[in-house]
C-alpha cells in the first residue's frame, strides 16, 4: 500500500483542480493504486459522515445584540457619575469583594490554633509552620503519615 | 432593514442600533453555528462559543473595514476562538478500536476503507459513522481540523479557506493536504488498536 508515481495528484483531484485528461489518467491510476483507492474511501466517508451530522441554527441574535449593548452601556455607566454610584452593584466589584473576604478568611485559616489543615495544603503548611517543631516530625515519619497527622490533629504546632 | 447591505447595518450598530447589529448577527449566525460546531463537535458549549464570537466581532466593530466581506472576517473569529477550546481540551474520551465488537470492526473497516463504501448507503448506523468520524477528525491538530472542515465539508474555495484562516493559500492548502494524510494515519493507528489521540 505505498505511494507510486500518480499519487501526488490525490489533492488536486479531491478539490477538483485536474483538467480532462489528467482527471481520466488519475482515475486510471486509482484502479491500480490501492493506497490512493483507501485514502479516497476514507475521506469521503469520513466527509460524508460530518456532513450528515445536523447543524441546528438556534436563532441567539436578539440575545446576542442585548448582551453586546449591555457591555456598551456598562462601559459608557463607567464613565459617569450615575455609573459610579450604579457600579456598587456591578459584578466587577462584587467579584472583588467577594476575592477580598476570601484573602482575609485565607489569612483567618492559617492563623494558628485555627482551622483544620488539609491535606493538599501540606506544601503552604510546611512553608509556615514553627521549623523546630516540624524538624522532630519529619524525622521520625514519611511524607504520607506527617500530611495524615496534619489533618487528623488539625496541626502539629 | 431586511435590505440593508452588512455596510449599512454595522455602520448602524456602530452608531448604536441594537437591531442593526442583531440583523447583522441574524445573517451569518447559521455559517458561524456550522463552523463552530463542526469544530467543537457535539460539546455543550458550542452555543457559547457563537455568542463569544458575536461579542468579540462587536467589540471590534470598529476596526472592521467594511469594503471587505463580513463573511469571512467573523468566520475568522469564530476559527480562531475555535482553535483556542481546542487546544484546551484534553483527555478527549475516544472509542478504541479494541473496545469495539468483532461485527462492528468488519463493518466500519468495509465502510470506511472499502472500495464500495459510498454505495452501500443502506441501512446505515448514522450516529456510529459521525461518532467515528468526529473522533478521527478531533485527533488531528486543531489548525489542519480548521482547514479540512472548511475546505472538505464545507466546500470553500480555498481562496476563502485562506482568508478564514488568516493565511495564504498556499498554507491552507498544506494544511488541508496535511489532515488528509493525518488522518489516514489516524485511522490506520486507530485501527491497529492503539487509539492514539490528538497532538
Ligand atoms: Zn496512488
Amino acid at each position: 500500500m505505498d505511494k507510486t508515481h500518480g499519487c501526488e495528484l490525490l489533492d488536486r483531484y479531491r478539490d477538483g483542480e485536474l483538467d480532462g485528461s489528467q482527471r481520466e489518467g488519475f482515475k486510471r491510476h486509482l484502479a491500480v493504486c490501492e493506497y490512493c483507492r483507501t485514502r479516497m474511501a476514507l475521506l469521503d466517508n469520513v466527509v460524508s459522515a460530518l456532513r450528515r451530522e445536523t447543524v441546528q441554527t438556534v436563532d441567539l441574535a436578539d440575545r446576542i445584540a442585548r448582551r453586546a449593548f449591555g457591555q456598551v452601556a456598562a462601559l459608557a455607566a463607567d464613565a459617569s457619575w450615575d455609573g459610579l454610584l450604579a457600579s456598587w452593584f456591578r459584578p466587577r466589584l462584587a467579584f472583588l469583594a467577594f476575592g477580598t473576604t476570601l484573602v482575609l478568611c485565607a489569612l483567618l485559616w492559617f492563623a494558628p490554633g485555627v482551622g483544620q489543615a488539609k491535606e493538599y495544603e501540606y506544601e503552604k503548611l510546611l512553608n509556615q509552620a514553627d521549623a523546630a517543631n516540624l524538624a522532630e516530625t519529619l524525622l521520625t515519619s514519611s511524607d504520607t503519615e506527617f500530611a495524615l497527622t496534619l489533618v487528623q490533629g488539625g496541626g502539629v504546632w | 432593514m431586511m435590505d440593508a447591505t452588512d455596510a449599512v447595518l454595522i455602520e448602524k450598530a456602530l452608531g448604536g442600533d441594537e437591531q442593526a447589529f442583531a440583523e447583522l448577527v441574524r445573517r451569518y449566525q447559521g455559517a458561524v453555528c456550522g463552523v463552530v460546531r463542526r469544530l467543537l463537535g457535539a460539546s455543550p458549549d458550542w452555543e457559547d462559543a457563537v455568542q463569544e464570537t458575536f461579542l468579540r466581532a462587536f467589540s471590534a466593530l470598529g476596526k472592521f473595514d467594511p469594503r471587505y466581506p463580513f463573511g469571512p472576517w467573523v468566520l475568522r473569529i469564530a476559527t480562531n476562538y475555535c482553535i483556542d477550546q481546542l487546544r484546551k481540551r484534553k483527555n478527549m474520551k475516544t472509542r478504541l478500536w479494541s473496545e469495539l465488537g468483532e461485527l462492528e470492526q468488519e463493518r466500519l473497516l468495509r465502510d470506511f476503507s472499502g472500495e464500495d463504501a459510498r454505495d452501500s448507503t443502506g441501512a446505515r448506523d448514522v450516529d456510529g459513522y459521525a461518532e467515528i468520524a468526529q473522533t478521527l477528525v478531533n485527533g488531528l491538530n486543531p489548525k489542519y481540523k480548521a482547514a479540512f472542515v472548511l475546505r472538505e465539508v464545507e466546500e470553500r474555495e480555498y481562496g476563502e479557506v485562506a482568508k478564514i484562516l488568516g493565511t495564504s493559500e498556499v498554507t491552507a492548502r498544506v494544511r488541508v493536504s496535511r489532515a488528509r494524510s493525518e488522518l489516514q494515519k489516524k485511522f490506520n493507528a486507530w485501527r491497529a488498536g492503539r487509539g492514539e489521540r490528538g497532538r
